[in-house]
């Protein structure tokens, strides 16, 4: 009889730890396949048959619809250069090289991949319409709640922000490896109010 | 001795919870792509109707259907059940527009992705089958006339693909949208027997 209870403790207790650990861990995002490149995120598996489980059941709970790994690459951003959390409190600026790529996109959203909805309508911006200042392939992207000269993307009606990177097409395969963050441009951090 | 005895025995009560945790976690992360009531699948699944492919509407703030949707890409879907019958998917793709696509399974898994430069002089062929569906139609080949198609076998039996036409900018929405309808992929009836 104590030894049935007992057992029957054991298995429900078992259950429900079980359970919230893979509550816990899909909420998070913890994958075993994530590369970092400075402040971008990469999970080279996720448009593939190879994704790993804790990714796959990540993307089951959110509905995300990564790229597949032949259409493109996508990077990912919370936080910037210096590691602090991207907040709609400062003004950022993304500045550096893009990889070679037949097109590409940056866009800004809330932490969970909404859009942010802003005056100027605007809320991202792609390899063509982008105005270029010098004649390297650099970028340079005002980030900020306020309008800025050149390049500018409004932080929108959100209180913390991420950034995401496509690279459509790529002329260049990373395959598995490991990004250098020199490759990608820089997210700093100019002033917060 | 009886302290001594208790505590062996919170061990062994510990090392199976434990147990039952680690099993309950990796049976549950691997059981979540099937499980999740509002995976991608799920959502298409709702907004699907009519002649596909089907438009999804444009990623604007509040209407976004999954998250980290592109703003500058204009997406149609096609879902397909392979139950009836291969299914055929062809396009004819010219100038340097973008078009990329992306076969997924049931679960969200993408089996194969390409963009419009995999095309085979300017066309897009493709036949997305189960194994059986694939060894019925290499026993029909002739050997002197190998198929043209490319023949894909889908992981699952149900899953759709998604249709990317990047809109470099906004004025090239309507473009972008035609390309994007402009890929066929109308489920094969058992007539081709």
């Amino acid at each position: 009889m104590t030894l049935l209870v007992k057992f029957l403790l054991t298995l429900v207790a078992g259950t429900l730890l079980g359970l919230g650990l893979t509550y816990y861990v899909v909420r998070a995002g913890v994958s075993f396949d994530e590369t970092r490149a400075g402040p971008w995120i990469r999970w080279p598996r996720a448009g593939s048959m190879d994704i790993d489980p804790y990714a796959h059941a990540r993307l089951a709970r959110t509905a995300q619809l990564p790229l597949g790994t032949a259409e493109g690459l996508n990077f990912f951003a919370w936080r910037d250069s210096a590691g602090g959390p991207l907040s709609a409190a400062c003004d950022y600026v993304v500045k550096g090289p893009v990889p070679p790529t037949r097109f590409w996109t940056l866009t800004l959203y809330s932490t969970t991949g909404a859009l942010a909805d802003n005056p100027a309508k605007r809320y991202g911006f792609t390899s063509a319409e982008i105005l270029r200042s010098s004649a390297n392939d650099n970028i340079e992207i005002a980030v900020s709640r306020h309008a800025r000269a050149g390049n500018w993307l409004p932080i929108g009606n959100v209180p913390a922000f991420a950034l995401v990177l496509r690279l459509y097409d790529t002329l260049f395969d990373f395959g598995m490896a490991k990004v250098e963050a020199a490759a990608l441009p820089q997210i700093t951090k100019v002033h917060c109010q | 001795m009886t302290l001594m005895n208790r505590f062996f025995a919170l061990l062994l009560y510990g090392l199976a919870v434990a147990f039952v945790a680690g099993f309950v976690h990796l049976v549950s992360v691997l059981a979540m792509p099937r499980l999740a009531p509002h995976d991608a699948f799920a959502r298409l699944s709702a907004l699907v109707q009519g002649k596909q492919p089907f438009l999804l509407p444009q990623p604007l703030p509040g209407q976004e259907v999954t998250p980290f949707e592109d703003p500058a890409v204009v997406q149609t879907v096609c879902l397909f059940d392979l139950t009836q019958g291969p299914l055929k998917v062809d396009a004819t793709v010219d100038d340097d527009a973008l078009l990329t696509l992306s076969f997924r399974s049931r679960t969200g898994a993408v089996f194969y992705s390409m963009t419009d430069k995999a095309s085979v002089h300017g066309k897009i062929d493709i036949r997305v089958m189960t194994p059986a569906q694939l060894q019925a139609a290499q026993a029909e080949d002739d050997e002197d006339n190998p198929p043209q198609e490319l023949r894909i076998v889908a992981p699952q039996l149900q899953g759709f693909i998604l249709i990317n036409a990047l809109a470099p900018f906004p004025s090239e929405r309507a473009d972008a949208e035609a390309r994007a309808r402009s890929v066929n992929c109308a489920p094969e009836t058992v007539a081709q027997n």
